[in-house]
């Protein structure tokens, strides 16, 4: 009872407490204070995990390993970060370390595919005809820029998804400002090409490169 | 005319940033009744934005269940962090527990003595405690004595709380002082852990 009671003071303790002295709580060994971590960030790490690779439930595996890697990593968290900034670096790493596994792997195009073409069935039903072609059309882009590479897909889904600014996609990345506008503006550039040729009825689909 | 649809292009970026200003508008606006391909281009950024807009409006929620996954996976890992401070932290926590309960326990167990002395009593001699009673009764006739040399003012108080709070409104307040001594204890502790680790954390990493 006592314990209960305890449990119940130190969870609001830890609803008041800042990022970084949950962090400190957690090398202190107490690992409850991480659970107000990950629903800090849970949503945060889903969105942007989801977003670059687009099944749902490659998501929810990849962001559950980015919590444990950023568990495992604690340590290493420095305050002059934001905890978000530090937490969207851990997972955009993530993503391409398991994309970069993934191509060893061979994945047949017919069953990608059938996984557009699911969740796209799957989404249509009730909404109505202009949120339904709304849907459509950013789910077509969504896929284009899954299938940009890394190094243009990573900020283009973080500044004009997520909505972050180019100084802290460069903070994430960790390059310089000009580098990050220039990825942006390429992976438009190729983001508007390969929309062209969707228009035009061209056979590619994706961003050849 | 390949490096002036280049400048427009320029622009078009701007246009995406959201920064593009009236003047840079125009300008644009002109090029492009000209430029049948800088036209074309602009409408596809226009529904890319648009596109993009619509995601970003969207709110994603990781699925129900996700940190509970997360915790369970978490209590598994056996982990040794370096810049831990209080290797010992475990004993002395529980030291620290023990007297701070000690504490809030007489606090609580002294105010109902005061309050209940009477109604006390009666129980524990009614119930063969009378040992207890014999011992307690010196420790709350030196507190009346005290309250009495403070000056009456005590009386005033316990008289005010008597005809103004129900017992049940006490109990409460008794429990609510208790807790946040708890809260007050708890609280600084992590800040002061998190500066301490910073600082060893400069030191090792
Ligand atoms: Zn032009």
């Amino acid at each position: 009872m006592v314990n209960e009671w305890f449990k119940v003071v130190t969870l609001l303790n830890y609803a008041k407490m800042t990022d970084y002295e949950l962090v400190a709580a957690c090398i202190e060994g107490e690992k409850n204070s991480f659970e107000e971590l990950v629903s800090r960030y849970k949503n945060l790490v889903y969105s942007v995990v989801l977003r670059m690779v687009t099944d749902k439930e490659d998501a929810n595996d990849l962001a559950q390993e980015v919590f444990i890697k950023i568990y495992r990593n604690l340590e290493k968290y420095s305050e002059e970060y934001k905890f978000s900034t530090w937490t969207i670096r851990i997972a955009t790493n993530h993503v391409i370390d398991w994309r970069r596994k993934k191509k060893y792997e061979t994945v047949s195009i017919d069953d990608e595919e059938n996984t557009v073409a699911g969740g796209l069935m799957a989404n249509s039903g009730a909404s109505p005809e202009d949120e339904y072609i709304a849907d459509e059309q950013s789910r077509m882009l969504r896929d284009l820029v899954a299938g940009l590479p890394d190094i243009y897909r990573v900020p283009i889904v973080l500044y004009h998804e997520q909505g972050l600014s180019y100084q802290e996609i460069s903070e994430i990345t960790g390059e310089p400002l000009s580098k990050v506008k220039n990825r942006i503006f390429r992976g438009r550039k190729l983001l508007k090409e390969s929309l062209m040729n969707l228009r035009r009825g061209g056979e590619s689909y994706g961003v050849g490169m | 005319m390949v490096s002036a649809c280049e400048k427009y292009g320029e622009l078009m970026m701007k246009y995406m940033d959201g920064r593009l200003d009236d003047f840079e508008q125009m300008n644009l606006d002109k090029h492009m009744e000209a430029c049948e391909a800088c036209r074309e281009d602009f409408a596809m950024y226009q529904e890319m934005l648009a596109s993009f807009d619509h995601s970003n409006e969207e709110i994603i929620e990781a699925p129900e269940g996700f940190a509970a996954a997360v915790m369970e996976k978490v209590e598994d890992i056996n982990i040794y962090f370096p810049t831990k401070i209080r290797n010992d932290g475990k004993v002395l926590d529980s030291v620290i527990m023990a007297v701070w309960g000690f504490l809030v326990a007489t606090f609580v167990m002294g105010s109902a003595l005061l309050l209940y002395n009477e109604a006390i009593f009666e129980w524990l001699t009614a119930n063969g405690l009378g040992v207890i009673v014999a011992a307690l009764q010196p420790i709350v006739d030196f507190a009346f004595g005290i309250s009495s040399a403070i000056g009456g003012y005590t009386s005033i108080a316990s008289g005010w709380f008597g005809t103004n709070i129900s017992d049940f409104a006490i109990i409460a307040l008794i429990i609510f002082v208790g807790l946040v001594a708890v809260q007050f204890y708890m609280s600084p502790k992590y800040a002061q852990v998190a500066a301490q680790i910073k600082k060893r954390r400069r030191k090792i990493m």
